[in-house]
């Protein structure tokens, strides 16, 4: 990296707590982002879309323009949020040939792209994000908690199978797919990026905020073809509250990534034929 | 039960086929195309000014850009496969 932007950066590091200006734009980004996922929803998806990608030069500018403000360093991770959304309808849309289960490979690759990269800007090592694999046994607890979590997953959002057909390629394929490419993928970039952003300007009440926005980008789910809507949306904000907790903790995103591995199998590629019919 | 993929990406999916399908198909197109160009010519013309925080301008807007090339890059893909199965 270029020297004259290591020196920016690292005295970019040098953060406190967010004053509450910075707290109310946070919250207003928060909701900007809500807006646009309930304007998918019930309105219409392609002015959802657009608010989305809107909302990402907007963040991205603000954080070049404005170096002084206590929030900055939460504005690149913010983008990445409807940066999912945008990349997620755009490319799937006209993958009609690619079957449900790799769609999350589609969006998981430039997704750990800019992942990365926002991690390179703010100067965020592999540690910070909770890449450590500490308490090895709580971990491992931690991650069988995604059982019990997938069969109510399971349950409560009724998903259709992702593949016609199973078999051995898709079942390998679907291991990959759902455990990289989603579960490591949504950890990585809320229980670690965004959470340790969200602590080092929020404090104790980081993992709060990161859930807050995790369910804020879910919040198409509330679709009114979707009779599950408000129970899934639910389930997802106290799943996404207990990963948030458990990463805090220990300090480590792995037992969630495993948690949320197992609740993903579970929900989206066991249970359909299991308990599909 | 990810927040990767929500019902909106799934019902936009399953209009596979419907008129709705391809305006849907040709508007998020859009958006992407515009979007990865907006951002590119943002990039270029602070690259051109120079200096330290024109590499910063870079650095950012690269968070987006490679994404949204790679978005572009299977539309343009997609488009293609289409139109080969037209003719």
């Amino acid at each position: 990296m270029n020297s004259s932007i290591t020196s920016e950066i690292s005295a970019d590091t040098n953060v406190g707590l967010i004053s509450g200006a910075g707290r109310m734009m946070v919250v207003l980004y928060t909701l900007l982002i809500a807006a646009a996922e309930l304007v998918a929803a019930f309105v219409n998806v392609i002015a959802g879309v657009t608010i989305h990608a809107v909302i990402i030069p907007l963040l991205l500018s603000q954080y070049v323009l404005m170096p002084q403000v206590s929030y900055r360093r939460i504005l690149p991770v913010l983008a990445l949020l409807p940066l999912v959304r945008v990349l997620s309808i755009s490319t799937i849309i006209r993958a009609d040939a690619i079957p449900p289960l790799y769609w999350y490979v589609l969006v998981g690759m430039p997704m750990f792209v800019a992942i990365v990269l926002a991690m390179r800007l703010l100067n965020i090592s592999w540690e910070r994000v909770g890449i450590p694999f500490t308490a090895p046994a709580f971990q491992l607890l931690i991650g069988l908690t995604g059982v019990p979590l997938g069969i109510a997953a399971y349950f409560v959002a009724q998903p259709q199978a992702l593949v016609s057909e199973m078999n051995a390629l898709h079942v390998v394929g679907g291991l990959i797919s759902l455990i990289i490419f989603s579960a490591f993928l949504e950890e990585l970039l809320y229980r670690g990026l965004l959470q340790q952003i969200a602590t080092e300007l929020f404090g104790g009440a980081g993992f709060i905020v990161g859930s807050v926005l995790y369910t804020a980008i879910a919040l198409s789910t509330l679709s009114p073809t979707n009779p599950n809507g408000l129970m899934q949306l639910a389930f997802i904000g106290l799943v996404g509250l207990y990963f948030a907790w458990c990463a805090k903790r220990t300090g480590s995103i792995w037992g969630v990534v495993i948690a949320h591995g197992a609740l993903n199998v579970i929900a989206l590629l066991g249970g359909p034929v299991w308990w599909g019919g | 039960m990810t927040t990767t993929i929500t019902n909106t990406t799934l019902e936009a999916w399953m209009s596979i086929g419907t008129h709705t399908h391809n305006l849907l198909a040709a508007g998020f197109g859009a958006t992407v195309v515009i979007l990865t160009i907006a951002m590119l010519i943002q990039k270029e013309v602070t690259r051109s000014i120079g200096g330290q925080q024109s590499k910063v301008w870079v650095q950012t807007l690269n968070i987006a850009v490679f994404p949204l090339l790679f978005a572009f890059g299977i539309i343009i893909i997609m488009r293609f496969l289409d139109l080969n199965n037209y003719n």
